[in-house]
């Protein structure tokens, strides 16, 4: 009697065992959640047109994969969005929410923009340049927070703001050189040498640099700080629970500070990553002064998606940017917001992974066991009964 | 698994036979069979519970044993993955707390369920409000009718304080009353003596007597012996989820409950040699805090001396200041004023001055810290077990080099943490600590803090929640580091404890210490008074040449610089690295703290 029970059991727990470990949950709620949002992104696309949804939906999805100029235009663009991603996962882990990677960004670019413009120096030297400013750039909130305890979303979109119209201010003080058509004025027509480097890899596509791989280096570098040092563990506790910290003798004002001077710092290098692009990959930065640039917004998106883990940062960043390219492949039979709308709706459906993770969580761990008791209930009555 | 089946059958038969015994008609509550599982750990096993109508029943059992568990099933907040609930013979499904009180079960918690801002009256109708068709809450009508059962129960409560400013034993009241205004029959008490005094917990099981004189049933978790042989008529224990017995408690005694609940023969009575008192480790002098939450200085010039070799414990009722008292020892809230003073710890007559140490300064100076509230201080939840172990450690080798962290080694220090204090845990190392029972994680906490060895432990309430098995080692363990001359400063709000394993009582009354008494020379009545500020001593305040040292006046004879005068100088403007001086501390630091002292000096001639 009891073979026969246990032996179908044993496949079925297996397989829910494979379920049971958590990295396996979080990727199978992120397929779920994106799966999810697709479908509800196509009904809605089926509302709208019915007729020439179904292939606008497939022709959208396979745009990004027509030729390598599209695929290397979703690696470059992702680059600067994974490091923005970075910069808000980094401060989550710190238990603050880093709303200011916007402001960051933007100083980043400035902080490599001017000096490639003005002086042509080389790139590296900008991205240092970025990083310093950036870092500065970053701290401020973390330093409010530690010293003054202001709110650190409050701070960090004023922040945003200062560092959009100080970027405007920059721009306007001598347009000659800075703006062309309203836009940054391009780096590679200007200094060819502030341009990132592409070691060899133009032959793939004429965009193609190494922003996105410096971007993934960045990416394990901080998974490593994070996971494996003494600073990490420091970042988490505080996170995780400000008292504890403070008890365990963890100076967590440092450590806010840190935290933040750091996403800064992350946040600073994507922007230069968008500002030194090769001409053809993207315009540059709108020069205005009525709305921050969307990157920092979408670093929300990328550790929301990537439930603040760094390396998860590099494919959710892949992710948002490829359905965001791929929104211009939607067609003529849609009006132009309609790709955007679609994009939205995916990517809020894969906002839902830490609830799917939770379902996932409840339903998988929970009703084995309550099988396998049954099962003892039965055998136990059973045997009374005799 | 044959093995298994078989307990579990023996334990349904006891079950089955005990029902049989009776007639079922007497039982007002049975609890059938009742299983319930979590992540890792069978928190009740097939237990099976009845209650008789009118009666007190006690539940006992070791942490973790599944009691609250089984009471948070028949209060609805959990649900068995197996078992039947009959109330009067019938069978219910409870689904939330709304059915429980339906049902006319009520609960009072461990930590009790009040809004702090509200008043009492306030609080008893919240969520059975006697509001009309608009909304409008007529509170007229629940008054006279509290105030009928305060009457009828002899309760002296005050229903127009607010709950914070009521002592606990009056909030308790406010809970009973709740479930008498809402007509329950049950009452469930988890733990209602953990924070009373005797003198509280006296009335409180009067109230019992009187409540079951009215038809109430009463059950209660405790883990106190002597409450539960004073006052419930029958007992049953738990142990390791399983239900070990149902006895009357008139056929009983202390030793056999204990060796019921534990599974082995339990010392009740802390087993140790007289202390023997050397120099002391630890001063404080004058402290002043004030808090920020209540506005007025909770700490009063408070002055006391920890020696090596014995446990000197701070009684007192809760939040008489004692909690800010710690914190400021422990470098978690900075004092308004006065001194504090590590000595002897690595040469004789040496003295720290480390007011102005921060935690971890002060954490590698020798000092470890049990902390009172180990979710918010002690352990950080969501972090596995093992990262909690090295807390406060975790960047020093072996546990860390160069800045990286080491797991293996980190998960050997857990491994021994656990085996040596039996912390019992669903997956060892890797547990994450929220998902361990309250009485496990303390396990944990407390052996991470005497596992560290340090020469002064600051034990605050460290076997809050815990059997009398863990309590009986953790006390030997304190016993043991007392014996090797360390100074302990243990803070209880448990009576017996305070009596049991302390070498010299301080009682604190609003924020003053008021008796220093020696345990073995005091009733414990005496002591209540004491802590209800009934009665006071006349504490002469410690003058002594620490104060004065921290002047550095001492540095600054021994350095031969007879110019210098320094009677003027306040302690109090001195900046900290000045106040670490003294004695057997390295010269570099005497040093500069002099050469600062010096520039400080000078300028306030300068500006005479």
């Amino acid at each position: 009697m009891t073979n026969d029970n246990t032996l179908p059991m044993k496949k079925s727990s297996s397989f829910r065992n494979f379920f049971r470990k958590p990295a396996v949950r979080s990727i199978a709620s992120s397929l779920i959640s994106i799966l999810a949002g697709i479908l509800v992104g196509f009904l809605v696309l089926l509302c709208i047109n019915p007729a020439e949804a179904p292939s606008a939906f497939i022709n959208m999805l396979k745009f990004p994969f027509i030729n390598q100029t599209s695929i290397a235009s979703i690696f470059y663009n992702c680059a600067p969005i994974l490091m923005t991603g970075l910069a808000v996962a980094f401060c989550f882990k710190a238990g603050s929410f880093n709303i200011g990677g916007s402001g960051q960004f933007l100083a980043g670019a400035t902080c490599a923009f001017v000096p490639a413009i003005m002086f042509h120096a080389p790139w590296y030297l900008c991205l240092l340049c970025a990083v310093v400013g950036g870092g500065i750039v970053g701290s401020i909130p973390g330093l409010l927070k530690a010293y003054f305890n202001v709110n650190e979303v409050l701070s960090a979109i004023m922040i945003n703001w200062i560092m959009q119209f100080s970027f405007y201010m920059i721009c306007q003080s001598n347009t000659s050189i800075f703006v062309e058509n309203g836009l940054t004025s391009k780096v590679s027509n200007v200094s060819p040498e502030s341009i990132l480097p592409t070691w060899g890899m133009e032959s793939v596509s004429s965009n193609f640099t190494i922003g996105f791989f410096l971007a993934c280096i960045i990416a394990l570098i901080i998974s490593f700080l994070i996971e494996k040092t003494t600073f990490g563990f420091e970042i988490k506790a505080c996170g995780l629970n400000k008292d504890a910290a403070k008890y365990a003798g963890i100076n967590e004002k440092k450590n806010i500070i840190l935290a933040f001077t750091i996403a800064g710092i992350l946040a600073g290098i994507g922007g230069a990553i968008y500002i030194l692009m090769p001409a053809s990959a993207n315009s540059g930065l709108d020069v205005k002064y009525t709305a921050v640039p969307g990157q920092g917004f979408d670093g929300i998106s990328v550790a929301l998606l990537a439930n603040n883990n760094p390396l998860g940062c590099i494919f959710s960043a892949f992710f948002i940017q490829y359905l965001t390219y791929s929104g211009t492949g939607l067609g003529s039979g849609f009006t132009h917001k309609v790709p955007s709308l679609i994009v939205g709706i995916i990517v809020y459906f894969a906002s839902f992974v830490a609830l799917i993770n939770i379902l996932l969580e409840k339903g998988i761990i929970k009703k084995p066991k309550k099988r396998t008791l049954k099962k003892k209930e039965v055998s136990v009555k059973t045997e009374e009964v005799k | 698994m044959a093995d298994e089946q078989n307990k579990i059958k023996e334990i349904s038969n006891t079950a089955v036979s005990s029902l049989n015994d009776k007639e079922e008609n007497n039982y007002i509550v049975e609890m059938l069979n009742i299983t319930k599982i979590f992540p890792g750990i069978i928190a009740n096993d097939n237990i099976t519970l009845q209650l008789k109508k009118g009666e007190i029943h006690a539940l006992l059992g070791e942490n973790g044993a599944g009691k609250s568990t089984l009471m948070s099933i028949l209060f609805g907040l959990n649900t068995p993955e197996n078992g039947v609930i009959k109330l009067n013979g019938k069978e219910v499904k409870i689904k939330g707390p709304n059915d429980a009180t339906k049902l006319g079960i009520g609960m009072v918690h461990q930590h009790f369920m009040l809004v702090d801002c509200f008043t009492g009256l306030e609080n008893i109708i919240l969520g059975s409000e006697p509001a009309d068709k608009l909304g409008v809450i007529h509170t007229s009508k629940a008054r006279k009718e509290i105030e009928g059962l305060c009457k009828h129960y002899s309760f002296n409560v005050d229903l127009n304080l607010k709950i914070q400013d009521m002592p606990v034993g009056m909030q308790q009241k406010i809970e009973i009353l709740k479930m008498l205004y809402r007509k329950n029959d049950i009452l469930i008490f988890d733990e209602p003596t953990a924070v009373l005094t005797p003198q509280e917990i006296d009335e409180l099981m009067n109230s019992f007597r009187e409540l079951i004189k009215e038809g109430k049933t009463i059950l209660f978790i405790s883990h106190k012996l002597n409450e539960i042989m004073a006052v419930s008529d029958r007992v049953s224990v738990l142990r390791k989820g399983k239900l070990i017995g149902t006895v009357n408690t008139k056929d009983t005694d202390p030793r056999s409950l204990s060796k019921m609940m534990v599974g082995r023969e339990v010392q009740l009575v802390v087993q140790k040699k007289p202390a023997e008192p050397k120099e002391p480790i630890f001063s404080v002098r004058d402290l002043v805090v004030h808090s920020s939450v209540k506005h007025k200085d909770v700490v009063k010039h408070v002055s006391f001396d920890v020696r090596k070799g014995e446990i000197t414990c701070l009684a007192g009722i809760e939040g008489n200041g004692q909690t800010e008292l710690i914190y400021a020892l422990t470098g978690l809230v900075k004092q308004k004023s006065g001194h504090i003073f590590l000595r002897n710890i690595t040469a004789a007559n040496q003295v720290i001055e480390i007011d102005h140490y921060s935690v971890k300064k002060r954490n590698e100076s020798g000092m470890a810290h049990i902390p009172e509230d180990r979710h918010k201080h002690g352990l950080i939840l969501d972090f596995d077990l093992q990262s909690n172990m090295v807390l406060e450690r975790f960047y020093k080798p072996p546990f860390s080099h160069y800045g990286l962290i080491s797991k293996s080694k980190i998960r050997n220090y857990s491994d021994h943490i656990i085996s040596d204090y039996d912390v019992r845990s669903g997956k060892g190392s890797s547990s994450s600590v929220r998902e361990m029972s309250g009485g496990n994680q303390q396990k944990a906490l407390v052996g991470r803090e005497i596992d560290r060895g340090c020469p002064l432990m600051i034990a605050c309430q460290p076997t809050r929640g815990l059997d009398v098995g863990a309590i009986e080692s953790i006390h030997k363990k304190i016993v043991e580091i007392r014996d090797e001359g360390k100074g302990v400063l243990l803070l209880s709000l448990e009576l017996e404890e305070v009596m049991n394993l302390s070498d010299r009582i301080l009682v604190m009354y609003e924020g003053e210490i008021v008796a220093d008494l020696n345990p073995k020379e005091i009733t414990l009545d005496e002591l209540g008074l004491y802590m209800s500020g009934a009665k006071k001593m006349d504490i002469k305040p410690i003058k002594d040449e620490l104060i004065a040292n921290s002047t550095l006046s001492k540095a600054i004879v021994t350095d031969g610089d007879k110019t210098m005068t320094d009677e003027k100088s306040s302690p109090k403007k001195l900046g900290p690295k000045e106040k670490l001086l003294i004695s057997g501390l390295d010269s570099e630091l005497k040093k500069l703290s002099f050469e600062k002292f010096n520039s400080q000096n000078n300028a306030k001639k300068e500006d005479k």
